[in-house]
C-alpha cells in the first residue's frame, strides 16, 4: 500500500480519536463545573492530597478539561499543548485511582455525575482513554500540515 | 512543520492560566464555600443523606443522665470490654448477625435508641443504625463522638 493511500486512514483514526477524547473530557469537565461540591467530596475520598489542594483542583482541573477539550480542535500550537495536558491528567487519574483500589477505599470515582463505585474495571477504562489519548498524541505529529 | 519546544510548552502555560482563570472567576462567582463542604467528615455527610440524626457529647451526657435512650456500643467486642457508656449495650457491626438475637429482647420498635463507636471517622455505628432502622426500630440516632468524645 502507497504512503499516500494510507493518509485518509490515519486522518480518519485520528478524527475519531479527538471526537472521542474530546467529548469525553467536555462532558467529564463540565459535570465536574456543575457540581464543584460533589467534585471536593470525591477528590478527598481518595485521601491523596490536604484539602488546600483539593480545593485548587476543584476549581481549576474541570476547567482545564474543557479547554484542552476545546484546544484539540484549535490551531496545532494547542492541539499538541493539549493532547500533552490529557496525557498527564490520564496518567495521574489512572494511577489514583489504582491506589484507591488498591488501599480498598469504598468511594465513587469522581469522573462524571454517576455515582459509580470505583473498581478494577474503573482502571482498565482509564488505561483505555489514555491508550487513545497517546493514539491520538501519536497521529497528530504524523498529519500533514 | 514541527512547532519549537518552547511554543509547546507556551501553549501548556496557557492552557493552564485559562483553566486557573476560569475556574476563580467560577469559585468568585459561584461563592460556593469548599472548605465547609470538606470539612463535614464521610461519616455526617452519609448519615445527613440517610436521614440518621447526629448527635455530640454534650447532647448525649444530658440524654444519658436523663435516662431517656438506650445505648448500644458498634465496636468490637474487646473495645467494648475495655470500657463503654455506662448501661450501653454491645452490637458489634461486624458480628451483627450474631449479636442481635441477644439484644433483641430488651429493644422496643419504639426505643429512642443511640448508636456509638469509636468516633467521627468510624461509620460502624451508622451501619448499625441503618440495619436497626430497615428491621424496624423508629428512632434510631447516632453519637458521633463515641467513645472517644465520651471518654474525654
Amino acid at each position: 500500500m502507497s504512503r499516500s493511500s494510507s493518509v485518509p486512514l490515519q486522518t480518519w483514526l485520528g478524527w475519531g480519536v479527538r471526537v472521542v477524547i474530546s467529548v469525553l473530557f467536555l462532558k467529564a469537565g463540565w459535570d465536574k463545573v456543575a457540581d464543584p461540591g460533589a467534585f471536593a467530596l470525591s477528590i478527598q475520598g481518595y485521601r491523596m492530597v490536604p484539602d488546600g489542594v483539593t480545593v485548587v483542583m476543584t476549581w481549576v482541573l474541570p476547567w482545564l478539561e474543557i479547554w484542552c477539550a476545546v484546544a484539540l480542535w484549535v490551531t496545532p500550537l494547542f492541539r499538541r499543548s493539549a493532547w500533552i495536558w490529557i496525557t498527564l491528567m490520564l496518567v495521574a487519574f489512572t494511577g489514583a485511582k489504582t491506589s484507591a483500589v488498591l488501599r480498598g477505599l469504598d468511594i465513587s470515582c469522581g469522573c462524571t455525575s454517576s455515582e459509580t463505585p470505583l473498581t478494577w474495571s474503573g482502571v482498565v477504562l482509564n488505561l483505555l482513554w489514555l491508550t487513545l489519548a497517546v493514539t491520538g498524541t501519536a497521529l497528530d505529529r504524523r498529519w500533514p500540515r | 512543520m514541527k512547532e519549537p519546544r518552547e511554543t509547546i510548552v507556551a501553549g501548556i502555560l496557557l492552557l493552564l492560566v485559562t483553566a486557573a482563570v476560569s475556574g476563580g472567576l467560577q469559585a468568585w462567582q459561584s461563592g460556593v464555600e469548599l472548605r465547609d463542604i470538606l470539612s463535614v467528615s464521610p461519616v455526617e455527610s452519609a448519615a445527613f443523606e440517610a436521614g440518621i440524626p447526629l448527635l455530640r457529647t454534650p447532647e448525649v451526657r444530658q440524654i444519658h443522665a436523663d435516662g431517656t435512650a438506650l445505648f448500644l456500643d458498634a465496636r468490637a467486642m474487646q473495645e467494648y470490654d475495655q470500657g463503654h457508656l455506662p448501661g450501653a449495650f454491645s452490637l458489634p457491626f461486624h458480628d451483627f448477625e450474631t449479636a442481635f438475637p441477644g439484644v433483641a429482647p430488651i429493644l422496643s420498635p419504639t426505643d429512642p435508641l443511640i448508636v456509638y463507636c469509636s468516633g467521627p471517622e468510624c461509620d460502624d455505628a451508622l451501619q448499625v443504625a441503618l440495619r436497626l432502622r430497615d428491621a424496624g426500630f423508629a428512632t434510631v440516632q447516632v453519637y458521633l463522638d463515641g467513645w472517644e468524645g465520651w471518654a474525654q
